[in-house]
């Protein structure tokens, strides 16, 4: 099925973070959910941002690099970084204007975004509105079967 | 596009036990899982008849995972809360040699102040992509019954028609918010608020008092179905249906009673789908009819009583 679309493997599923989401509640979603970012939406449901799980750990990340590109613990960075990011709402990490997808989109295509833009989840729009996601998975899924069909 | 809301989703088991008794080892002969909870009950068998439909509510993990594949398999939107918790699981025991259904409930899982938070927030979301919102079935540990009234509310200052099913507490709160149709719940019920369910005089008296704060009241006594909308009535006698069928029929009929409303039936045509659709449903291994054709077939058998 070489014409297989979005649609055909997306996830119908609306869950979606706010720009005033804590970071916290962000992290706990992710960790229930076990996925690892989420698109973020106003409130007529169009999509403002993306927040993945690596969006999180750079926020509290206790890692910070010197001067010649090595990772070093600084302890006060990481008890200012911490303070922040309880603080934090998913508009100050988010990133913003994220690639979508329409339903209609062909798989393929699909897939080579995700390989490029280096994303795993992005968000299904019809109208601009949400309407879903389409993940990694899915798409290496279907895929394969396509695949093993020829 | 329709809004179901769930606040407290259950996994069904159902189990057949012939000659079921307490206080010994019972055999089942037959095992059924299914998700449930009276509103995604009314998602299934709304999909089924092509509505376009997000399910939302509660959703803890384990059970509530296969509740949201399930929805989602059956080409319903989610849109769920989650919880830390676990999802309720619910155990119906049938036992056909005695005609008996004996139903076991747990309460679900504690929702905190936070999570009812998550959920108003995506509720609101919602208000602006639908045109009917269903709010039915019980409420998790942490609930209090007015925030059924609260979506009302604000589903209804969003200029979007709300179908209520509820037990006592929560109706009587959320009249106030005046929904489009409100169905009380009164399984096992022979009073209400006051009212003789015992008696026909007593159900039409409710029936009326329902429909002072909603477009239309529905009344399930089971064998009888009213619908009231200011002063019309409407009263259909249900057939006898079997003994698996009387687990969900009541979901049926509001699903039934909905898709009707959604055309702009009359109040005859409205009752008259509801309770061809809880026929239709009785008439199926898991209680769900699966197509607009199951109603049609039953539509034949339901008729419309002359009300004095």
């Amino acid at each position: 099925m070489p014409d297989r679309k979005v649609a055909d493997i997306m996830t119908r599923d609306l869950t979606a973070l706010t720009r005033e989401t804590s970071l916290q509640q962000a992290a706990r979603l992710f960790s229930l959910m076990r996925i690892t970012g989420l698109p973020v939406v106003d409130d007529k449901q169009h999509v403002v941002g993306f927040l993945s799980e690596a969006d999180i750990i750079e926020a509290i990340s206790p890692r910070s690099r010197d001067r010649s590109g090595i990772f070093v613990m600084d302890f006060g960075e990481i008890a200012r970084k911490m303070h922040r990011a309880g603080d934090a709402a998913v508009r100050d990490y988010m990133t913003e204007h994220p690639i979508t997808v329409a339903e209609t989109r062909d798989i393929g295509s699909v897939s080579e975004i995700m390989l490029t833009e280096g994303v795993k989840i992005l968000p299904v729009v019809r109208d601009d509105i949400l309407i879903g996601t389409v993940n990694r998975a899915d798409v290496c899924s279907a895929l394969m079967e396509d695949h093993w069909e020829s | 596009m329709i809004l179901t809301v769930t606040l407290n989703p259950s996994v069904d088991k159902v189990l057949e036990v012939p000659g079921l008794a307490l206080a010994t080892l019972n055999r089942a002969k037959d095992t059924t899982t299914q998700p449930g909870g009276k509103g995604v009950n009314i998602a299934f068998m709304l999909r089924a008849l092509n509505h376009e439909i997000t399910a939302m509510g509660f959703a803890g993990d384990g059970p509530g995972r296969f509740i949201q594949n399930s929805l989602r398999d059956a080409g319903i939107t989610t849109a769920f809360t989650l919880l830390p918790g676990k999802t309720r699981t619910n155990y119906v025991l049938v036992d056909p040699a005695a005609g008996s259904l004996t139903e076991l409930r747990s309460p679900g899982p504690d929702v905190t102040e936070s999570d009812i938070a998550v959920l108003r927030t995506t509720f609101e979301r919602m208000l602006g992509l639908v045109d009917m919102v269903v709010i039915a079935g019980s409420l998790p540990p942490g609930v209090d019954p007015g925030f059924c009234a609260e979506l009302a509310s604000l589903a209804d200052a969003h200029g979007v028609k709300v179908a209520l099913n509820a037990r006592e507490e929560v109706m009587n709160v959320a009249l106030d918010a005046r929904p489009f149709l409100a169905e009380p719940d009164l399984r096992d019920l022979d009073t209400y608020g006051g009212y003789d369910l015992t008696t026909g005089e007593g159900r039409l008296a409710l029936a009326t008092h329902v429909a002072q704060s909603a477009n239309i009241a529905v009344i399930n006594a089971g064998h009888e179905v009213l619908c009231v909308s200011g002063e019309h009535v409407a009263l259909v006698e249900v057939p006898a249906c079997g003994l698996l069928g009387r687990i969900r029929l009541d979901d049926a009929l509001l699903a039934g009673v909905i898709d009707a409303t959604t055309r702009g039936d009359s109040l005859e045509d409205i009752a008259r789908e509801g309770v061809a659709a809880a026929l239709a449903a009785a008439t199926s291994p898991n209680g769900q009819f699966t197509s607009r054709e199951d109603i049609q077939t039953c539509l034949d058998r339901v008729e419309v009583a002359p009300h004095a």
